[in-house]
Order: structure tokens, then sequence, then C-alpha cells
């Protein structure tokens, strides 16, 4: 490496070369503009085509390396759909309207130039530092890698390539979240018997989870990848939208918000210490000791589960569950009883009358934490179960109603703005009808992960129904998320489906309304303007964001 | 295994190429011959004995498979030169086609000026490590 490089001299001659692309950049959209006059002539002739596809291949490998990313992804897009029409992908009847390309380079290259300001989708994220998620590839194939680490960036991760085991042994293990391995990616000569004898020890190292990949799909292949230490087990050829999907999962389980457990105990050392205990493993923890203070400190800390001690001052802990369950919300509140009690009938007492479990005094720190984790992730995994949507993981129907009237009722008093975005799959049925419904179903199970993966934890996103969905976003106002949910049609528009043995791409169309623009709205108008408004970007060509008309 | 220092570079486009040479000469010291087009690379690479080859895929007139095939029938790889393509995408059937030509390394489009010499090096080590 040259280290005696002048970074000032350097940096200086790299503005130059932006400044003078900039320049080029005027000329070059205003040929591309040109060009695409022409091809919407009567006859556009081939070398018109060409030369366009052409025009729009430059400007997407090089537009990044000066500085303009947004304008690059969009011209690959464009070049995407043009390669598609040439080679006869696109359905004739559908034909290609070019109408809209030079405006959405326009606007690409203003978002570029405004990035600054602009609410970028890495910002959006709540989950790390920096906004990302960092996935480690370790692939032996190059190729093959840098196909994947484009496709998982569509989906809104951060790939860092690995050739094999060296360069991973060089890397730090703590700074990335996920770790995907193909096992044959060993540094041993006969990789063929590298077996989780030799993946085990090496990636120990790891506390992210781990998937494997490989070539084949047998019992034997997953059993190893398990013995190895992975978490999951994908075959090759790999299918990128189930593999990010199963990565949104695992990360999200890793870093949900911390369990919420409400210790009631009247002996004041010991609640400390279990909740000492707890929080060192990063769960929120509060303490009562007085009995008669459980209903407000129940409803204000809201708890994933009770720490409770079977004998309290004056009321005993089966009392206070019984008092609980007169309660719908609280009633199925998982309790667990601290007890130095060791008679087998007060156990079973306590435990058939509303209690979950016992632990014993003195009470172990590993079991508390254990059991407090696995129960506090039934729970979550039950309620996860009852409102959430079963293919996309996103809400039901009618729980995203229940939060679009929560969000409504609490914009009333804190008058600040939220948006209501309607968002459907363009063309849905042609890919159930071409490629078959298991298809169909993958391509709405990914707008699903393509969503969680993008949106804040905030942010409700739910399965409106079939191939619709419905997000509401506190305290966006509308002309925000048209933009937050164009960068998000854009990159959905990247990602790659297989079916038929076939490649094909999905676009989406979206309306947007806020609640600033319909101040007298109820949740219900709010959903119909966001339609309305849905309903014109499918009528004015599909893959595009409207916002709703004032009234 | 000797250090790189010498690469050969074609590209056509004459902005990317600049900035490429940039970043490959003043970033990241490595001895760089640039050339604008395959029939150029083919008259200079003897007196320059590159490397590495560093090849733009999509060109007019020879693009950087056909220029590669070229360099090859003109006996002016040996075993020991090291070679990438240079693509904006990266799709199945290409790298299928790429491998036919022995090459297993692509340089991503766009590349970031910063570490696209550290790149570069990456791919010396891996082929001779």
């Amino acid at each position: 490496m040259a280290d005696s490089f002048d970074t000032q001299a350097l940096n200086s001659r790299l503005d130059s070369l932006k400044t003078a692309y900039r320049q080029r950049l005027e000329r070059e959209l205003a040929e591309i503009e040109s060009a695409m006059g022409t091809a919407r002539g009567n006859a556009p002739n081939n070398d018109t085509m060409q030369a366009l596809h052409h025009a729009l291949h430059r400007l997407a490998g090089s537009a990044g390396t000066f500085g303009f990313p947004q304008l690059g992804y969009q011209a690959r897009a464009l070049e995407r759909r043009l390669a598609d029409h040439l080679e006869g992908k696109e359905s004739q009847t559908s034909g290609l309207s070019t109408t809209h390309w030079a405006e959405l380079l326009q606007k690409a290259l203003r978002a570029d130039e405004r990035r600054e300001s602009a609410l970028g989708l890495e910002s959006q994220s709540t989950s790390d530092t920096d906004g990302q998620r960092h996935v480690w590839l370790l692939e032996r194939d190059v190729m093959l890698a840098e196909y994947v680490g484009q496709q998982l960036q569509s989906f809104g991760f951060e790939v860092k390539h690995l050739r094999d085991t060296a360069a991973l042994n060089q890397c730090d293990t703590t700074s990335t979240d996920l770790l995907i391995v193909d096992h044959r990616a060993s540094t041993v000569e006969d990789s063929e018997t590298v077996g989780s004898d030799y993946w085990k020890p090496l990636l120990a190292a790891f506390h992210c989870p781990i998937i494997f990949t490989g070539s084949e799909d047998t019992f034997h292949a997953r059993l190893q990848a398990v013995r190895s230490g992975a978490r999951g087990y994908f075959a090759k050829p790999l299918d990128v939208p189930q593999l990010a999907a199963y990565a949104a999962r695992l990360l999200k389980m890793k870093d949900g918000e911390p369990e919420r457990v409400l210790i009631i105990e009247d002996d004041a050392t010991l609640a400390k210490y279990c909740q000492h205990i707890l929080e060192q493993a990063g769960m929120k923890v509060s303490c009562l000791s007085e009995p008669e203070k459980l209903l407000q400190v129940v409803s204000e800390f809201d708890p994933e589960l009770i720490l409770m001690d079977l004998s309290l001052p004056h009321v005993s802990g089966v009392e206070l569950v019984a008092v609980l369950s007169q309660f719908e919300r609280w009633a199925h509140l998982p309790i667990v009883y601290l007890s130095a009690e060791s008679s087998p009938q007060k156990r079973t007492e306590a435990l058939m009358t509303g209690g979950d479990a016992f632990l014993e005094k003195p009470v172990d720190p590993k079991l508390l934490i254990s059991l407090s984790q696995s129960r506090v992730r039934r729970v979550r995994e039950l309620k996860h179960a009852m409102t959430r949507d079963g293919l996309t993981g996103l809400m039901t129907h009618a729980s995203i109603k229940e939060a679009l009237e929560a969000e409504w009722q609490s914009s009333k008093r804190t008058a600040k703005a939220f948006s209501v975005v309607m968002l459907d799959i363009d063309h849905f049925k042609a890919v159930n009808d071409r490629y078959g419904h298991a298809v169909g179903n993958l391509v709405i199970s990914a707008v699903g992960t393509f969503l969680r993966q993008h949106f804040r934890a905030t942010d409700r996103l739910g399965r409106y129904g079939g191939e619709e969905f419905a997000l509401i976003l506190p305290g966006c106002i509308a002309e925000k998320a048209v933009q937050l949910v164009d960068e998000l049609r854009e990159a959905f528009a990247a990602i790659r489906f297989f079916g038929n043995n076939k490649q094909f791409y999905c676009t989406l169309s979206a309306g947007v309304a806020d609640s600033h623009q319909f101040p007298n709205a109820v949740p219900d108008t709010l959903i119909e303007k966001a339609d309305q408004a849905l309903y014109e970007a499918k009528h004015s060509g599909r893959n595009q964001v409207c916002l709703a008309l004032s009234d | 295994m000797p250090p790189l220092e010498k690469v050969m570079y074609v590209e056509d486009d004459p902005d990317i190429r600049e900035i490429a040479t940039l970043a490959l000469r003043d970033v990241g010291g490595l001895d760089v011959l640039v050339c604008e087009s395959g029939q150029a690379a083919l008259a200079s690479v003897d007196a320059f004995e590159p490397q590495l080859l560093l090849l733009d895929v999509m060109m007019p007139e020879m693009d950087g498979p056909e220029t590669l095939e070229a360099l090859r029938r003109q006996g002016s790889i040996s075993s020991e030169t090291a070679v990438a393509f240079m693509t904006a995408k990266v799709h199945p059937e290409e790298l299928d086609r790429y491998r036919r030509l022995g090459v297993t390394d692509v340089v991503r489009k766009p590349f970031d000026p910063m570490i696209l010499a550290d790149d570069v090096r990456a791919i010396w080590d891996r082929i001779n490590g």
C-alpha cells in the first residue's frame, strides 16, 4: 500500500473527477432522453434500443463510483427492464413504456444530490449503531457470492464476502450479525470429507446465528450442519428470498425488545438480587413489595412474566394470581413462584391454581435466567401466532386495523401526523397463473420479509389481504412516506424470483395518505384515501407510488 | 509469492478509466498500464508484462471475454497471470461463461475508489495463496 499519498491532493483530484462526471451526466441524461424519444416512435429500430441499453448499463456501472448511488441503482433497474424487453421476456401486450424513465433518472439524481438531508432507509432501522444488518458470506465461489450478496443487499442486509476459513480467522468474530457458510469453504485440501469436527471448533467463536449452505439436500448434510453449530441449512441453488426471510427471522429473534419481568417479593435483598441477575441478562425488571399496588403496577409496566414470592405478608401468591386472572388481559400472564417451600403438596396446589413453574430459594442465577427467557419467548410466540399472518409474519388484517385505530387515537392527543400506506404487488394474478400458487406465495412472503427488514420497529406492517399490504408509519408525513416507499419500490424491483426454471421480477404499487391531509377522517377513511391513491398508481401504469389527493 | 505490482487495466469509458487509475496508482501504489480497448491491450501487453489483468466486460467491438481470448491466442498470458472481470451485474448464466474462460474473480461496478486497489490485491493473494 502506498502510505505516502497525499490525502488532501487525492481528495481534491477525486472531487474534480466527480465534478467532471456530474457535467457528463447532463449530456448523458439528455442523450438517453432523446434515445427514449426515438424508442417511443413508431418503429424503434434495434440500434436505438441497443444504444439505450448500453447507455443505461454504463450509467449503472459508473454513477456509484462518482457518488451517485441512487442514479446508478435506477439505471440498473431500467437497464434490466429494457434487457428483458429485448430478450422478449416481457409480455408483448403490456409493451415497454419508457414514458417516465427520464423523469425517474432525474429524480434519482436529485435524490443523490440532496442525500445529506434525505431520510435514508438505513436511518430508519433501529437495529444497529450504523443501522445495518451485517451478514458475512463464507463462500468459495466468488461469483456466486457476488450474486447472493447483491440479492441479499436488496433485502437490506450489508454483506461481506469471505472466500475461505483463512479469511474468516482474520476477522473480528463479534462484528457480524449472521454468518452464512458454504460447508466446502474450508482451507483443507480434500474439502469433501470435512465435517463437523472441522467446523465446530472454528465456528465456536461466533455468537451470532450461523446458516450452512451445501450442494445436497440430505438428512446427513442437515445433521452435519446441526453438529457444526448451524441454526439452518439451505441447499444450492440458493433460493435467496427464502434465505433472506429466514435470516431476517433469526435476527429479529436475537435482538427483540428486552423481556419485561415483574418481581413481587417482600424480601428486598432477594428482590434486588434477582433484579440484578435478570438485568445483567438484558431484561427489564420492576420490583413490587406492596401487593395492594399490584393492579396499578401491572397496567403501567405491562410485564410479560411475574416472579412471585409464594408467601407475602397478609396475602399469598396464589391469591394474587387469582386476582389477576379476573382480568381478561392478564389472565394468561406466566407466573413463576419463588419459594423455600419444599412440600410437594404445597407446590402442586400452587401450580394447580395458575402458576407455571417453581423456583426454589436460594435462587440459581442460571436457572432464573433461562426459565424467564423461555417463558417470555413462549408468550411472545403465542401472541405472534395469534396476531400475525402465517405467510408473511406481518400483522393480520384485524390487528393492523386495530393498530390503525390506536394510532389514530394517539395522534388526536399528540397532534402528530402519521401515514397510511396501501401497497400491492403488480400483476400478481399473472405470477400465480404462470408459476403456480407456491411461487406466488413465495413472492408474498418476500414482500413481508422485505417490509420487515426496511421499516422501524415502531412502524406497523400488515397483510391486508391477498397481495395487498397496509402500513402505518407514526410520526411520518405523507411526502416523506412517499419518498420512503418509492425507494423501497425501486429496491424490491431488483429482487429476482425463480419459477418453472425461469427468472422473473415483481414490482409494487402504493398509495399514501396522512392524518394531516384529512384532519376529519376516521381510520376507515384514511384507508380509503390511501386505497384511492393506490388505484391511481395502478391506473397510471403500476410500479409507482401515488400521494392521496386532499379534499 | 511476489507482491502485486503491475496491473493492466482495460476500460472503454474515459471517466471510469481516470478514477480507476487514480484508485490503483495513487491510492494503491500499483504500476498501472491503462488501455482504452481490447486492441490497445493486445498491442501493449507484451512490453508491459502485467501480473494481473483487469478487464471491463462490456466494451464496444471487443468485450472483456473476447479480449481475454485474443490475449490467450496471442500467447500473452502465462499461467501466472491473474485475470479478473469488472462488471455492473453478475448473473448466474454469465458466471458460467466466465468460468469457462477460467476467470473466477469479478470486481463489481460501481466500485469504491478508496478500496479498489485493496480488492485487486486480495484477488492476487487469493489466486496465489
